[in-house]
């Protein structure tokens, strides 16, 4: 009777042991790395939304400002979304027959709200106040990422606790005067010269000061009374 | 008393106890009668981690290890997440004044038995969400009670009425009309001669003024009342003694000594939030920082078990029939004639602390006393020179003030003798809560057409042609007057979420003026409101304010007819008999009449003092359960006993040809001979939650419903009751031994002076002072005298150095002395409390703000508002009867309740009015070297360095470390998903969309298996210090208040800032009598409580010890 194995099932059976040893980290590491693409995290990718609503053409080209519409961004912890009233004291005057503003219409004759897709969300745990940051002059790219710039409205960062925690444990890299969030938009659309730091918000990217700007951060900071150790208390965020 | 059974129980039960506590005097602190008699089976409940583990799902082992090994492969999958998009709805045009992401107050008015209590309502993007009291309105000053408290979840309640019904089938209003319209125009003709409206207690003056529009156009027609907790007695006293009747005012703020005749004017009654805060206001006891003002003195005389009776300094208690003995014998007293004798032993001393207190002290009698006690009161305090002083009297607040029982038996009769066509009924539950002997459901079939107005489809609505489904108070416009006449608008937070109208818009379709609520209610104050001016400007300040500015009923100065009082019968009082009793009918403490019986919160709320949930029990005294024969004669001791069989045995009590089965509860202190027993339960037809079945479809016939017994010639009590045992079994759900913090041995609680208590005038001879002074010792009675003396002297010696020779002579010994210098808050500096060595980390609280709380036992009533409070704020969910069972209440925040009596006598047996209660809200402390923080093996319990405790759940795992090691039991845990429901069909799903309305979205809905406990209300904190900052100031003293400390009626609870030296919980600290619980733990809590001061009468001398803890009178 031949034998069941040759030599070459020798080698096979060394294989089977190494991808058996490599296949759980392999899956592991995959799953990670996919759960943290942006098909996983959702950053980047622009939603279907009832109305094709640009924020470059808003923000960027007519120059208008954020709180015109997000009306309780410096009062609430929600930034809220404009009521289609909001939409209508413009364009019941402009761009009044057109098509892609039907929804739009519709919703105002028929008292029907519109309905987003909310792209930047939080788990319910976690509770973010938005009145707060713009005050301490934290821009809205800073998590939103180049909103002046969005043809379609995307999620501009995934949101992970680690991403939150960095500023909360840094504060001093990122605190402004609260009129720097309006005026980087300002700037933008005139075509102004902007800082590093702007520049850098306005690719949407985080900025690393340098040492001097470091030292002015932590001034404003201790200005705005920021207690720095406490500001990463679970209790900030979760209640 | 019982010598020969003591001798049989040497080791086991009460003689036990005594022996153990043989030589020591002065009051023995304890929590149930189960404890003191130290039974194996409550001992098995302190010790199990799962009591009742038989009634738990039992598993094999094979079994455990497949869903031990399923559940750990899956364990990595509750990590991942799946992003779902939703949507944002904004609005088409945004309401005025609303911000996105923030509440807004709305003042309104919530009815408490048919009164107006003044609230301002949180509402939070048009969903109202969280009742808070109004600071302006007379009724309320800016607390609550639990009933305004669990008014949303009433809102939210899915089995309301959703939809107009006729005879069963869905109908609508048109249809509804259009068969209303003949009918009313027949009625018409006939001038309204078979038309009658039902009401509940009406004071709103809107509807009022509809019903008396209605009378004009249909003369003959009647309009009627009924509530079954009515004021029918004060107003027939009222009668006697003035001609006629009034509602009476009490202005409590000036009284030095108040008398409770049977009145528990501190709960449940339309004023009783007031008068909870003036009670309190005049005992706020104070060293540092305002002067140690004159307390006020309660003596309470009365039937039943109340919350009044146990903040009393004394209290005494009597049959129901015998509070007339005793309010007559007071009236002699106070006119100058000789008093009949009273059972209650301090009586001369009473009169004579009334009279040497002439027009600043006050009787009260209670609502369920016999109009001869109400007239006797009111010539008393007349006589006393009260009236207009600590008294006043106006005109009825009620639009009517027949008698509510005798309009019910007129239309009763009325109905049998045919002579009614078209019923209106509005509100109220009339078949389920009239007397039994009128019998209302047969006469109620006899009218043609029967119309019901309610929130529910209850036991009314079945024997009705059409169910009009009410609109709840949130929804509705409508006006209400409140205990003093202040009337005030009920303005809706949210369009109603059914198919729900007002009577006020029902009764205009009658009157044939049908138009919205709000236009009835406008055009009522246009002619009525204001007396010059713009009407809007007002109706807007009254709509902002919460109240009508000056509609408070003006004083009325009467005098009592001479002659009137003096010509009442004397009382007669049946002659004692073996195996008779007398039975009490009282509304019950959580779900009052039955009208909140579906209430979910109120259901598993502990009711005062018996800590009773989801059920109602007759309450009756140790040596009454031994003549009813509810204890077994086994050689075991009465108190043993009564351990093993309260909340267990069912009695059948008969009334006349009447009966009826209830569970007992043998409660000590409740007096001899009395039964008492709560109104509405045994509810058939009251929704998912209120409805009580054996099984499902199987109501439960003739067992809790107190109304079988209730018959129109006895509606307070009844005398001549028999009871004996059932025989059958049924487990009650009491949370008193649930989150015990020491084990089954009472005399733990002993050593640890967990409740700290002295009388007024220990307090003010030893500088404040309320310490730990039990002394901890052998020997027998006489010497112990001895010794007792000898350490006292020795510690007044030492009470200024911190010296600790005393401590060292009693080497080995806890002693109440050890404590006292080596770890007693009252005794240390700070810098040495500090210095204390700890296991734990240090932290640094300089800087930051250190949140804590101080709570005072003092004005502590006991009344559960702040457990409510706390349960809408913090979206606590129920569990339901079977879990409570079990121990696994949710409430972040428990009352506890001990017993304190005499050690000789624990149970009360042979002086029942020995036997004191002193409440304790616990919430969690907030350790600064808290226990649960080190245990946890995923840092999901971690300390801020604000000194709050977190809890995080997205962390917690729960392994229940930190449960297992916090010696207060504050923590709870998600057994199941709660939230959704699963403790059971009558607890409250979050998962439901209409209650998933009630959350409040600034708190985490908890899942299953997550640790979770009280958060000293962070969302607040947090809210505030976002808005100080924006601000740029520091967050002020006062700006946050926890929930329980606002909803609290006597300002028990502060809150504040312990860094900043002037804060009010910062002062309160510094009192003297401030002390920490299990303060030798070294914990540090940040929550603190203030000792408990009573202030009994110095003349009356109590039989073993005085009031006041261990200090005895002259031996």
């Amino acid at each position: 009777m031949a034998q069941i194995f040759r030599p070459s099932h020798n080698t096979l059976a060394l294989l089977s042991l190494a991808i058996g040893a490599i296949a759980p980290l392999g899956l592991i590491v995959g799953t990670s790395q996919i759960t943290r693409s942006s098909y996983g995290t959702k950053v980047g990718v622009p939603y279907e939304q009832p109305v094709p609503f640009s924020h470059e053409h808003h923000v960027n080209e007519l120059g208008i400002d954020c709180r015109y519409c997000h009306t309780s961004v410096e009062k609430s912890a929600s930034a809220g979304y404009p009521s289609t009233h909001t939409c209508m004291s413009c364009h019941s005057q402009v761009w009044t027959n057109s098509p892609l503003l039907e929804p739009v219409r519709e919703s105002y004759t028929k008292n029907v709200p519109l309905k987003w897709v909310k792209l930047n969300q939080v788990p319910d745990f976690v509770y973010f106040n938005h009145s707060i940051h713009v005050k301490r002059g934290i821009s809205c790219n800073n998590c939103h990422g180049p909103v002046q710039a969005m043809q379609m409205a995307y999620k501009g960062n995934p949101f992970e606790m680690r991403w939150c925690l960095e500023c909360h444990r840094n504060p001093e890299n990122y605190v402004n005067k609260p009129e720097f969030v309006w005026e980087l938009y300002q700037k933008i659309q005139r075509g102004d010269k902007l800082t590093p730091e702007e520049a850098s918000l306005a690719a949407g990217k985080q900025y690393k000061r340098n040492r001097q700007e470091l030292a002015a951060g932590e001034k404003l900071a201790q200005e705005y009374r920021v207690q720095k150790k406490a500001l990463s208390d679970c209790n900030i965020c979760h209640r | 008393m019982h010598s020969d059974n003591e001798a049989q129980s040497q080791n086991n039960g009460i003689s036990h106890l005594k022996a153990r506590l043989q030589g020591k005097r002065g009051k023995q602190l304890w929590r149930s009668l189960e404890e003191i008699a130290g039974t194996e089976e409550f001992r098995q409940w302190v010790e199990d981690e799962f009591p009742n583990r038989a009634s738990l799902l039992s598993v094999d082992r094979r079994q455990f290890l497949t869903l031990g090994g399923a559940a750990l492969a899956m364990a990595g999958l509750s990590g991942c997440r799946i992003i779902t998009n939703s949507k944002a709805v904004p609005y088409v045009r945004s309401p005025e004044d609303l911000v996105t992401g923030r509440s807004l107050a709305y003042a309104t008015t919530l009815l408490r038995n048919g009164y107006g209590v003044g609230v301002l309502v949180n509402s939070f993007e048009g969903r109202p969400i969280k009742v808070e009291g109004n600071p302006r309105h007379p009724a309320s000053l800016g607390a609550t009670e639990v009933f305004e408290q669990a008014d949303v979840l009433s809102l939210y309640d899915p089995d309301r009425a959703q939809s107009l019904t006729d005879r069963g089938e869905f109908s609508s209003w048109d249809q509804f009309v259009g068969v209303l319209r003949p009918v009313l125009r027949e009625q018409r003709a006939r001038r309204g001669a078979g038309m009658r409206i039902l009401t509940g207690t009406v004071t709103s003056p809107t509807l009022a003024a509809q019903l008396r529009d209605i009378q004009t156009q249909f003369p003959e027609a009647r309009w009627h009342h009924y509530d079954p907790v009515n004021n029918d007695n004060a107003h027939a006293g009222a009668v006697t003694a003035f001609g006629r009747p009034v509602s009476t005012v009490y202005r409590l703020e000036g009284a030095r000594v108040i008398v409770s005749l049977d009145s528990n004017f501190l709960h449940g009654e339309p004023g009783s939030t007031r008068y909870a805060r003036a009670y309190a206001d005049g005992r706020r006891v104070r060293q540092n920082g305002g002067s140690a003002a004159d307390m006020n003195r309660l003596y309470v005389i009365e039937s039943n078990t109340t919350l009044t009776g146990a903040s009393a300094d004394h209290r005494w208690p009597v049959k129901p029939s015998e509070v007339e003995v005793v309010a007559r014998a007071l009236w002699q007293r106070v006119t100058g004639d000789s008093p009949d004798a009273t059972p209650v032993g301090w009586f001369e001393q009473m009169a004579a602390d009334l009279e040497a207190n002439r027009g600043r002290c006050v009787v009260i009698a209670g609502r369920d006393a016999s109009p001869a006690v109400h007239a006797y009161a009111y010539a008393i305090n007349e006589a006393l020179g009260n009236v207009g002083r600590t008294v006043t009297y106006t005109q009825p607040v009620e639009a009517s003030s027949a008698s509510h029982l005798n309009s019910l038996r007129s239309l009763t009769e009325a109905m049998n003798a045919g002579q009614v066509d078209l019923l209106f009924i509005l509100g109220g539950n009339p078949v389920f809560n009239a007397p039994a002997d009128l019998d209302f459901a047969a006469a109620l079939k006899k009218v043609r057409l029967k119309v019901r107005h309610g929130l529910y489809e209850d036991e009314t609505s079945l024997l009705c042609d059409w169910h009009l489904p009410a609109a709840h108070p949130l929804e509705s416009w409508s006006d209400a007057r409140a205990f003093d006449g202040t009337a005030s608008i009920v303005q809706p937070l949210i369009a109603p979420l059914y198919d729900g109208r007002t009577e006020h818009e029902l009764l205009a379709e009658i009157q044939d003026q049908p138009r919205p609520a709000l236009d009835i209610i406008r055009d009522y104050w246009r002619q009525n409101g204001p007396a010059g001016g713009s009407f809007e400007m007002w109706w807007k300040t009254v709509l902002h304010d919460g109240l009508i500015p000056g509609s408070a009923l003006p004083a009325q100065a009467l005098t009592v007819t001479a002659g009137a009082v003096a010509g009442l019968p004397a009382p007669s009082t049946p002659a004692a008999q073996d195996k008779v009793f007398e039975l009490n009918f009282r509304p019950d403490a959580t779900i009052w009449d039955g009208r909140y019986a579906n209430n979910s919160w109120l259901q598993e709320l502990p009711k005062p003092i018996t800590t009773l949930t989801w059920d109602a029990a007759a309450l009756i005294s140790p040596v009454t359960a031994k003549q009813m024969g509810v204890l077994p004669t086994d050689g075991n001791s009465d108190a043993e006993n009564a351990a093993q069989i309260s909340g267990k045995a069912v009695v059948t009590i008969t009334v006349g040809e009447r009966t009826l089965k209830m569970p007992v509860i043998i409660y000590p202190g409740h007096p001899n001979g009395v039964i008492s027993v709560p109104l509405g339960y045994g509810r058939y037809a009251a929704g998912r939650v209120g409805t009580q079945q054996t099984a499902p479809g199987e109501a439960y016939e003739g067992w809790f419903d107190a109304y079988r017994l209730r018959t129109a010639d006895a509606m307070n009590y009844v005398t001549g009751v028999t009871a004996r045992p059932s025989g059958e079994a049924y487990r009650l759900a009491t949370t008193q031994a649930n989150h015990l913090m020491f084990g089954a041995d009472i005399e733990k609680h002993e050593n640890r002076d967990v409740v700290r208590f002295a009388s007024y005038q220990e307090f003010t001879e030893k500088g404040g002072r309320v310490g730990p002074e039990r002394h901890h010792g052998g020997g027998d009675h006489g010497d112990e005298h001895g010794a007792e003396h000898g350490a006292e002297a020795h510690a007044s010696e030492h009470s200024d150095d911190h010296g600790n020779a005393h401590g060292a002579e009693e080497q080995g010994e806890i002693t109440a002395d050890w404590y006292r210098k080596e770890w007693s808050y009252v005794e240390k500096s700070k810098a040495d409390k500090e210095n204390l060595p700890s296991l734990y980390p240090n932290y640094s609280y300089k800087g930051f703000n250190a949140w804590a709380m101080s709570i005072d036992l003092t004005t502590c009533i006991g009344c559960n508002a702040c457990v409510v409070a706390c349960q809408a704020e913090n979206n606590i969910p129920t569990v339901g009867k079977e879990q409570v069972g079990r121990g696994r209440e949710m409430h972040w925040l428990r009352v506890d309740h001990y017993f304190s009596a005499d050690a000789a006598d624990p149970a009360g047996l042979e002086h029942p009015e020995e036997v004191e209660s002193h409440f304790m809200p616990v919430p969690c402390m907030h350790c600064e070297k808290a226990p649960c923080e080190p245990v946890c093996p995923v840092a999901a319990t971690i300390h801020s360095h604000e000194g709050l405790n977190q809890m995080i759940y997205n962390r917690c795992i729960g392994t229940r470390y930190c449960s297992n090691n916090c010696p207060y039991k504050v923590r709870r845990f998600n057994f199941l998903k709660w939230s959704a429901g699963k403790g059971g069909p009558r607890t409250v799903n979050y998962d439901l969309p209409v209650l998933k309305l009630s959350a409040n979205p600034d708190v985490t809905i908890r899942g299953r298996g997550v640790m979770e406990k009280c958060t000293y209300c962070v969302q607040r904190i947090n809210g505030a210090r976002i808005e100080a900052k924006k601000e740029g100031r520091e967050i002020r003293d006062g700006e946050i208040q926890t929930a329980c400390q606002q909803a609290c009626p006597t300002r028990t609870i502060i809150f504040g800032d312990l860094n900043n030296p002037d804060s009010q919980v910062s002062r309160l600290k510094r009192e003297p009598h401030d002390y920490a619980l299990l303060a030798e733990l070294n914990t540090r809590p940040r929550t603190t409580f203030l000792a408990r001061i009573k202030n009994p009468n110095p003349n009356i001398q109590t039989t073993p010890a005085a009031a006041g803890g261990a200090e005895s009178h002259a031996g």
